[in-house]
């Protein structure tokens, strides 16, 4: 049988998304199980999941070792990878946006310094607005780069924005809405397109009766 | 007669392709591996990346390494063809790779077909396509689309320039949810949203395709190209390949240069596209006066993971021989082995990391 690999993300946010596809019909009692395995498959249905780290999901469908898989929005604008986004399952929303000291202003006579973890897409936005800046990539802690003066401001992922407000700092523009999507590799869904979009079909009516 | 036994899945896929080019009367271009880098800055659009390698010649002229083989036959043409130019050709290029954001030397080899083409030319280059596919495995899938029918289609239903790069980008995607954002605060008509939704589909048979878009074919423009892409999948069989060929419009949004048809072929088992060309009149009509050009190019890094004649052995007889055993003695034993069609490793002793079928040893 052919079966379709599907890669989840570790974490809280890669069980809900697969009690959506539980509750799409692709279930796999299995993945419950507290076990060392690392794949799981359900071989009525035709379907196999593996948990791997989120941001490294896209790589896994980009070079097919997963048919599909569910990334978030910031990791798809971020790396770019080469596959179809099939649908926006409306979880894990938050926002791409610019956040600095409550007292920032921008001033334009000066290269703006940007601390992120987004390179690719601070860039792309600040091009935009043909603003001349200065980024600097960092891995962690982003809040502090403003705070010690590393930064002017930060691009970085806001949910509630708590989190910055404990460091004194306040979201100032929103760059992009972030949410995770349904991704397929190219070349599966060109020999297996009609049993990714049962898949993606099932999904879809799902999260529309939720969100009704 | 050559032991297809000895070559390596690109080398053999090279082989077998430049024997059905040269079926059909492509000749063999060859070229040089540089080119003048001011060639590709004038073309950027044309590129699918624009970092090249590039070094000073002696003379003091910028250089680049070759990314690409298709500027560079049509920039030695000149600026007219005489009728019409079938070539083929097999060269590498040195690209960056996407997956790792590093330069990587790929082996390509395809053909172009140059000068006052037709509708014949245009189908005959898809049919190569296919047949190169079909040539690599039987297990293949060959995804077709139209950029001028695409085009025509969203400048027909009133698509603007300032939502025209959103909406390419959902084709592209195959995601429909920021265009529905776009159909509710009404910035798209509901006739605008359903061939954008039309778009994102795939279409494996002929009256599915037919179906979804005829209420959308209105202009002579949208007829005169819908009728076009008709006759070449029709030239085709298209619906004769059940399943392996299929429209998907995705592709058109993804290649700003060509005009009429494009293509992207798949082979089961290698997960990036390893096929694709379409037509490309308007780069071409920058280089020459009069005519249109389509071709194609099959990209060979990836065939060395195909898993297509991974042989059970490396060699399949070991001849054990020992320092008393005569040099002539040795070989005239190893031809007759060879002579059964055996492939034959002469060793003092069993090696350890090569597989073998059998072990002889030298009679004394």
């Amino acid at each position: 049988m052919e079966f379709i690999n599907v890669a989840l993300p570790k974490g809280r946010l890669g069980e809900k998304v697969y009690d959506i596809f539980e509750k799409a019909g692709f279930e796999c009692p299995s993945i419950k199980e507290n076990s060392r395995k690392l794949t799981f498959e359900n071989s009525e249905k035709g379907i196999r999941y593996f948990w791997v780290k989120p941001s490294d999901v896209a790589i896994y469908v980009e070079r097919g070792a997963a048919d599909i898989g569910v990334a978030g929005k910031d990791i798809l604008l971020e790396y770019e990878p080469d596959v179809y986004e099939l649908l926006d399952l409306h979880m894990g929303v938050c926002r791409m946006a610019v956040a600095a000291p409550e007292n920032f202003r921008d001033d334009k006579s000066k290269t703006l310094k940007v601390a992120t973890k987004f390179s690719n897409i601070a860039s792309n936005y600040y091009a935009g607005l043909c603003r001349d800046i200065d980024i600097i990539h960092l891995n962690g802690s982003i809040e502090l780069a403003p705070i010690l003066g590393l930064s002017d401001v930060i691009v970085d992922i806001v949910e509630t924005g708590k989190t910055l407000l404990e460091n004194g700092l306040v979201p100032f523009e929103t760059i992009v809405p972030i949410s995770a999507r349904l991704i397929s590799n190219k070349a599966s869904y060109s020999f297996k397109a009609n049993k990714i979009n049962e898949i993606k079909n099932a999904m879809e009516e799902y999260v529309r009766n939720k969100n009704d | 007669m050559i032991n297809e036994k000895l070559l390596k899945n690109e080398e053999l896929a090279v082989y077998r392709l430049r024997e059905l080019y040269s079926s059909f009367g492509y000749t063999q271009y060859k070229m040089s591996k540089f080119e003048e880098y001011d060639l590709y800055v004038r073309n950027k659009d044309f590129l699918i990346s624009d970092r090249i390698i590039t070094f000073t010649d002696t003379n003091g002229k910028l250089l680049a390494l070759k990314p690409d083989v298709t500027l560079s036959i049509i920039n030695n043409f000149g600026k007219s063809v005489d009728g019409i130019q079938k070539m083929y050709y097999n060269e590498n290029v040195y690209r960056v790779s996407g997956g790792t954001g590093k330069f990587k030397e790929i082996m390509q080899t395809g053909l172009e077909c140059i000068g006052k083409i037709s509708l014949y030319e245009i189908t005959e280059v898809l049919y190569l396509a296919i047949k190169s596919l079909q040539l690599t495995d039987s297990n293949f899938s060959l995804e077709l689309s139209h950029a001028g029918l695409m085009n025509a289609l969203l400048s027909d239903v009133g698509i603007s320039d300032k939502i025209m790069d959103l909406v390419l980008q959902s084709v592209k995607l195959k995601s429909t949810g920021a265009c529905e954002e776009m159909l509710k605060s009404g910035k798209l008509t509901e006739q605008q949203f359903e061939l954008i939704k039309a778009f994102t589909v795939n279409y494996s048979d002929i009256y599915s395709f037919n179906k979804a878009f005829c209420e959308f074919i209105n202009s002579e423009e949208c007829k005169k190209h819908f009728d076009e892409f008709q006759a070449i999948i029709s030239g085709v069989n298209f619906d004769e390949f059940k399943g392996k060929l299929t429209i998907n419009f995705s592709l058109s949004s993804d290649a700003g240069y060509y005009s009429g048809i494009v293509f992207k072929g798949y082979i089961a088992g290698i997960p990036t596209s390893v096929l694709s060309g379409g037509q490309y009149d308007t780069l071409i009509k920058k280089f020459i006066n009069d005519g249109g050009a389509v071709g194609f190019a099959v990209y060979l890094d990836n065939f060395e993971r195909f898993k297509l004649a991974t042989p059970e052995y490396d060699v399949d007889t070991i001849l054990l021989v020992d320092k008393n055993d005569k040099p002539q003695e040795i070989l005239k034993t190893a031809e007759k082995i060879k002579s059964t069609g055996d492939s034959v490793l002469i060793q003092t002793e069993l090696p350890q990391n090569i597989r073998y079928r059998r072990v002889v040893r030298m009679e004394g």
